[in-house]
Parts: structure tokens; C-alpha cells; sequence
């Protein structure tokens, strides 16, 4: 899987992650033989435990099948394009889920096992997007593992300088 | 961002400052009554991030003022028992490069401030004494591969990098006469590691194997340094020693199987100085063992 894939599925399983599983389901249901359909399947059973908001649970499907649409038979160059345009659009949600991490407890850390590989792979694959902004990224980690130590954030700095 | 050592000045920099940070907040939860054995995943992801560091921004890691208390810290995680063999395996790994990149990069600006780092609070000679413990049976037996590699590194990295550390420092004369005062720090080098190495050999809390006389301390002292120091070093015969003293220090071997890899050869101490009392000059001898 390319790095620019794993960006979006660690999107839209940060921002599921976020909320309540009904309406995920129901799509994931629909989509068959996807590259993200097993992931997304354990990243269900572990929101079923927890719950969220129903709302940001829809803005996440739809750009989950706005994604899976688009990727269909496209390039990488294409994919390349689809995961920068992603992060931007999804960036608001992405710092509510930093929000969550930083308030900790179980909730907190599955949001956090979600949004560290985000960071890390959109370091990784999408440096015209994420470039920018690393100074700040960092700041946000290091907070995050300020606040609620978790490991995600040490393999993110680690991997980042590499 | 670059990887290696050639990271740019300012992301190195940045880098720097969230190596610092993240391993103060690792250390403070630590020190605050959590100690290794109960956060192995936090210590577990802190080493490999440090080796990540060392592997690809190898300057930041030497001059991160975060070193010693990580050294301190892989020293105290194995002088326990954790929970989960990958933590211990995580610690080994990166002391293993450490001394590798040590030893492979002797001419970097960092060595000079590393080796006192080392030599300080019998950081090193503590090493040695516990991967060679490790290896006599004080480890589990997934992780003895590891533990060896980590105590031949150390042998091998610490007389090159006494030298080169001398040589950092400065030395007076011409080429000539700085090569001969290096090489002469290699062999002191290689005296103090056989001090530890003896220390550790007849620390009675190391090496348990009731059959062994003080004869076979001393032979298995000489052999660590005849296969394990120097340039001439064979990592594999040593390693055959070392599993021999496992077997030996388990009864499932007897201590003759040590003394059979000098029979029939004429052995010699290597680089064995002694200092005379009334001038202090060191001098070489060799001293024979007979077999």
C-alpha cells in the first residue's frame, strides 16, 4: 500500500474514530474488497465501545466514499493529489481529535493510535502539504506526549527524522 | 528533511529539542515511582526512537544532553526483570549500535565528550559486567544472541574510541609522534577494558560456576581479550567461549572444554603493561601460559 493510501485510510480512521459506528457501518457494508475494509473493521469494533459524535462521523463517511470513488483506477500521481486535498479538508477535524487525545482516557488513546500514524505517514508522503506546517505538527506531538504519553508519539519523532 | 548525518542545521535542531523534550518527560514519569518493568511499551518506543535518532541523525543523539540519563537508563532496565522480552531486545539494540557507530566512526567531534560520558559513574565497566552476567546465565536465552553482540561491540568500540578521543583532544608533536601517542592510547584502552573484564570475570555475583578455580577466571579473562579486543579480534570464536562458560556455569558442560581451546598452543597475554614504582614508566611485557 502506498504511503499516499495509508494517509487516507489513517484519515478516515482518525476521524471515525471520533464518532458513532451506525452510519460507518452501513457504508462499509456497501464497499467490498477494499484495501481499507479490514482496518476499518477493527477500528469499528474498538469505536463500539466507546461511542462519539454523530456528526463528525458524517462529514468522515462523506469524504471516505468521495476517497474510494475517486481512487478507483486512478494513478498515484492521482492518489498523491486526493490524500493532500484530504489533509486539508480534514484538517479541522483532525485538531478535534488532537483535542480528544490531549483529554486522555480510553477514548483519548484511540483516537491518539489513530491520529499518530496520520501524522506520521503524512510526513512521510505528502511534504508539499504537510511541509508547512511541520514546525507547528510538532508542537501538537510533543504536547500530546507531554499530556498523555503515549508510545505513538515517540515512533512519530522517531520515524519523522529518518 | 535529510537522513544520516546529513540533516539540515535547523532541522537537526529542531530535532534536538523534541529528542530533549520527549526524553525529559519519559525520564520525569520514570523517576516518579513507574519504573521500567511497569511502562515497557513507553520504554520500549523511547529506544526505538532513540535508535532511529542515532541510525539518522546521529549528532543530535551524541550531543543530546538527554545521553547520559539514557545510558543510565538502558543500564537500569537491565538490571531488571521486564515484563516482555521486545523491551529488553529494544534497550540491547540500541546500546549494540551505539558502540558500532563508535567504533566505525572514531573521527567525529562527539567521541571526546562520549568517552568521559562512558568512563563517568562506571557507566561502561557496569555494561561489561552486566551483558557478561547476561551471558553466563542471567538472561533469558532469546536474548543471548543480543547481550553478546552489545559486549563485543563494547569491547571493540572502547580502546578506538580512547584513541581517537585522545586525539580529539590534541595532541603535541609531529604526525609521527601523534600516531605513536594514539596508538599508545588504543593499548591503555585496551588495559582498562581488561581490568573490567577481569573485574566482571571474578565478581562473584557474575559468574556462579562452582567448578571453575581461579585458573580458569584467569584463562577465560585471557581469552575474552585475545579473541574479543583489538583488530585480530574473532567474533565467533569468542562467542563459542562464551556459550562453553553458559554451558559450564549451567553443569551442563565441564570446565576442561574451556582450558581445550589452548591445547597444544603456546599463549601469550596481549598488551599487558605494568608501571614501575620508582619512575612510572609503563612497560610491555608478555606473560606466557603453558599448557
Amino acid at each position: 500500500m502506498s504511503v499516499q493510501l495509508l494517509v487516507i485510510e489513517s484519515i478516515i480512521s482518525t476521524i471515525l474514530s471520533l464518532g458513532k459506528i451506525e452510519e460507518a457501518k452501513n457504508v462499509l457494508e456497501s464497499f467490498v474488497g477494499g484495501l481499507l475494509q479490514t482496518k476499518m473493521k477493527e477500528l469499528l469494533l474498538a469505536l463500539e465501545r466507546e461511542g462519539g459524535r454523530e456528526e463528525d462521523v458524517g462529514k468522515g463517511l462523506q469524504l471516505f466514499g468521495q476517497v474510494v470513488r475517486f481512487l478507483d483506477g486512478k494513478t498515484q500521481e492521482e492518489t498523491m493529489y486526493v490524500a493532500e486535498g484530504l489533509v486539508r479538508e480534514a484538517w479541522p477535524l483532525l485538531e478535534q481529535a488532537a483535542e480528544v487525545g490531549w483529554r486522555g482516557g480510553e477514548r483519548g488513546r484511540v483516537v491518539l493510535d489513530q491520529l499518530f500514524p496520520l501524522y506520521r505517514y503524512s510526513v512521510m508522503g505528502l511534504r508539499r502539504v504537510v511541509g508547512p506546517m511541520l514546525g507547528n505538527l510538532l508542537r501538537v506531538i510533543l504536547g500530546l506526549f507531554e499530556e498523555t504519553l503515549h508510545e505513538g508519539a515517540l515512533e512519530t519523532v522517531g520515524r519523522w527524522g529518518t | 528533511m535529510e537522513g544520516g548525518n546529513g540533516g539540515s542545521g535547523s532541522d537537526d535542531s529542531v530535532f534536538a529539542d523534541s529528542f530533549v523534550a520527549m526524553a525529559n518527560r519519559a525520564f520525569t514519569h520514570i523517576r516518579a515511582g513507574n519504573p521500567p518493568q511497569e511502562c515497557p511499551g513507553l520504554v520500549t518506543a523511547f529506544f526505538d526512537m532513540s535508535l532511529r535518532f542515532l541510525t539518522f541523525r546521529r549528532h543530535v543523539f551524541f550531543a543530546s544532553p538527554a545521553s547520559p540519563t539514557l545510558i543510565d537508563l538502558a543500564l537500569a532496565c537491565l538490571e531488571v526483570t521486564m515484563e516482555g522480552r521486545e523491551v529488553t531486545r529494544s534497550v540491547l539494540r540500541l546500546l549494540k549500535d551505539f558502540f558500532r557507530t563508535l567504533q566505525e566512526r572514531p573521527g567525529e567531534s562527539y567521541v571526546l565528550s562520549t568517552l568521559h560520558l562512558l568512563s563517568n559513574e562506571g557507566r561502561a565497566a557496569g555494561l561489561l559486567t552486566r551483558t557478561l552476567a547476561a551471558l553466563a546465565g542471567g538472561a533469558p536465552s532469546t536474548l543471548w544472541a543480543n547481550y553478546f553482540e552489545v559486549f563485543f561491540a563494547l569491547l571493540q568500540a572502547w580502546p578506538v574510541t580512547a584513541a581517537a578521543a585522545a586525539a580529539a583532544a590534541g595532541g603535541e608533536g609531529d604526525q609521527q609522534q601523534q600516531q605513536q601517542q594514539q596508538q599508545q592510547q588504543q593499548q591503555q584502552g585496551e588495559v582498562v577494558l581488561g581490568g573490567w573484564v577481569e573485574a566482571a570475570v571474578f565478581d562473584g555475583q557474575v559468574l556462579r560456576a562452582e567448578s571453575f578455580s581461579k585458573e580458569d577466571w584467569q584463562l577465560l579473562v585471557h581469552l575474552i581479550g585475545m579473541w574479543g579486543v583489538g583488530a585480530k579480534a574473532k567474533k565467533q570464536k569468542l562467542k563459542l567461549v562464551l556459550d562453553d562458560v553458559l554451558k559450564i556455569a549451567a553443569s551442563e558442560m565441564e570446565v576442561q572444554a574451556l582450558r581445550n581451546y589452548l591445547v597444544g598452543k603456546l599463549v601469550v597475554y596481549r598488551n599487558m603493561w605494568i608501571t614501575s614504582d620508582k619512575n612510572k614508566k609503563q612497560t610491555k611485557i608478555n606473560v606466557v601460559l603453558h599448557y
